[in-house]
């Protein structure tokens, strides 16, 4: 069984989401929720199966079918591919659970959200380069629809416009990879990257290209500055627990594509030539523009996505450097935004829909009303500033320390000017929320009952942001295999 | 030169031209399968022997076409027929709603 695990991991919930739609005719009361639940479950069964060869440095290859890998597809499992399936299988699990409460006998709902993660799985444990197009496809189809799962006008304009950015970045994508084909002839991303310092001594142009082509769209899905445009109207009008998919993991799938096929294919060559600080750079005006774009927003959730924009620049920044310290604290961060901006999605999504308030300014005394979720927006928030107890603080000192030993002192102060700003923006909604006043509704709104599965899934979040914190070395150890596979 | 290739490129680029400056939601999602299809013929002519034949394995045939490119080709031609469906879907919602087909007007409603 533990020879089929990387196939199986994928597979399992793609064939949930088919069969959720036959539990209408079973007597299964919430059926199409158990299948969604058992097949993450069983999923991360099978992942945690593989830990053991992952965590001595072994490579596990598995060709799909049995057809060896120029001309068949082959998965593997290695640190970084299972740092990212572990972080994909975790929150889309909480994403269910969150979804338990307000999505009742949804059948379509969690056959999307199962498709979509099972598209997530699939680009981190592809090794074939058409293949991870395929995936990215499959996975952006689902969000393009979950995005308007409730059929708001709003969120049909934001589903639009990120359909025709997405869409424009997989057709360059594609392109990217025509070009990598006809000079190589091959697909598999092995085969590919053994070729590519070859080519770039006889012929630089044309990985300048590719590199150039798959810069643009990694970096519409991750966020990048002149890119980012899609992401608040998405974030913001996407239902709560889409939201979180969205910014957990889908902006985390681009950084992920970015860090294996940059790191594979260009590797050190390239990243002397400056292709390094391009990223560096593009990831500062992320930061800097994500920051004061945050500052300035009237609604809460635009605010997270804005967040989410300021966060993307400090992985892109530390990415970017290309050295060992800079790659662990951007995965560390990877990681700890994930679950971080997920569980502020949620308290958002919470208190949007017991105040029917949308803006910051409206919601004074929420503690008074909903003191526990509160106190976990307020963990979540200090998680993402740094601060030291919780788990933002390792990673973002990784960063600086990552940026010192550059001794780029310019660098260095926007990356202190970034993390004041994530304190400035967050203390604003911090201090709305314990304003003097009484809590106010919305006049004539009925606020819809929140349930357990709702507070529970935000709780664990918040719990997690704090035990990482006490316990840096647990998300360490995963992170080791990881950069071993960037850094060898 | 006129071959796949070049051509594919500048059916890419028209693509590009359009979603870059119509203002049509129709136009813009014709704009990005124009953009699909300029690349799914620049991948088929990568793989194209002048003379070839198909890709069956028997006694006697020389020349061969990359079958490979062929069928990888296939698999996005779907995804883009998908794509412009659901695109279009979105239209329809977005047009019963406002009335326009203009991004510009769109937008401006809040």
């Amino acid at each position: 069984m533990t020879f089929h695990a990387p196939i199986l991991v994928i597979v399992v919930p793609l064939l949930s989401a088919f069969l959720t739609h036959l539990t209408k005719y079973t007597r299964l009361k919430r059926g199409a929720e158990i299948v969604a639940l058992t097949s993450m479950i069983v999923s991360l069964f099978f992942l945690l199966s593989m830990s053991g060869p992952v965590f001595s440095g072994e490579v596990l290859n598995y060709d799909l079918g049995g057809w060896p890998p120029p001309a068949g597809i082959s998965l593997t499992v290695d640190g970084l591919s299972f740092f990212f399936s572990l972080l994909a299988v975790g929150v889309g699990l909480l994403i269910i659970v969150y979804s338990l409460g307000i999505y009742v006998y949804a059948r379509r709902y969690y056959s999307l959200l199962l498709i979509a993660l099972s598209g997530i799985l699939g680009i981190v444990l592809t090794r074939d380069i058409f293949n991870m197009y395929v995936f990215f496809e499959i996975l952006a189809v689902a969000s393009y629809i979950l995005v308007t799962y409730k059929h708001k006008t709003r969120a049909i304009k934001a589903s639009f416009k990120y359909l025709i950015m997405s869409e424009s970045a997989w057709v360059l994508f594609l392109l990217a990879v025509a070009v990598l084909y006809g000079l190589t002839g091959s697909l598999n991303m092995d085969d590919i990257a053994a070729q590519t310092p070859i080519i770039y001594q006889t012929n630089p142009q044309v990985i300048y290209l590719v590199f150039a082509l798959m810069m643009i769209a990694f970096g519409i899905k991750c966020g990048m500055f002149p890119l980012h445009t899609w992401i608040p109207e998405a974030h913001s009008q996407a239902p709560t627990p889409v939201s979180g998919l969205l910014s957990g993991l889908i902006l985390k799938v681009g950084l992920y594509a970015m860090l294996r096929v940059f790191f594979l294919f260009f590797g050190a060559p390239l990243f002397l030539r400056g292709a390094g600080s391009i990223i560096v750079y593009l990831g500062l005006i992320t930061l800097i523009v994500g920051a004061c774009l945050a500052l300035a927003q009237e609604e809460l959730k635009k605010l997270l996505a804005f967040s989410s924009i300021n966060q993307i620049g400090f992985i892109l920044i530390a990415i970017g450097l290309g050295t060992r310290l800079g790659f662990e604290g951007g995965l560390f961060h990877i990681f700890n935004h994930a679950l971080i901006k997920t569980g502020l999605f949620f308290c958002a999504g919470i208190i949007i829909s017991q105040t029917g308030f949308w803006k910051i300014g409206q919601m004074k005394g929420v503690w008074r009303k909903m003191p526990g979720l509160t106190a976990a927006f307020c963990v979540l928030s200090l998680a993402v500033i740094g601060i030291p107890p919780f788990n933002g603080f390792f990673s973002k000192m990784f960063i600086v320390e990552a940026v010192l030993l550059e001794q780029n002192y310019f660098l260095l102060f926007f990356v202190f000017f970034g993390i004041i700003m994530t304190a400035a923006y967050f203390f604003r909604v911090i201090q709305t929320f314990f304003a003097q006043e009484d809590f106010k509704q919305k006049p004539d709104f009925v606020p819809q009952p929140v349930g357990p599965f709702e507070h529970l899934s935000t709780y664990v979040f918040a719990a997690f942001c704090l035990l990482v914190g006490l316990f840096p070395g647990m998300v360490l150890s995963l992170i080791h295999p990881a950069v071993k596979v960037l850094l060898p | 030169m006129i071959n796949g290739v070049s051509i594919g490129i500048i059916v890419v680029l028209i693509g590009i031209y359009g979603i870059l400056t119509k203002r049509n939601l129709i136009k813009m999602v014709m704009a990005l399968y124009i953009m699909n299809s300029g690349v799914i013929l620049l991948f088929i002519s990568i793989g194209y022997v002048a003379g070839g034949e198909a890709a069956i394995f028997e006694s006697g045939k020389k020349l061969m076409v990359d079958p490979l490119p062929q069928a990888v080709m296939l698999t996005s031609l779907v995804i883009g027929l998908g794509i412009t469906a659901l695109a279009l879907a979105l239209v329809i919602k977005i047009y019963d709603e406002y009335g326009t087909l203009n991004a510009s007007r769109i937008l401006e409603d809040k």
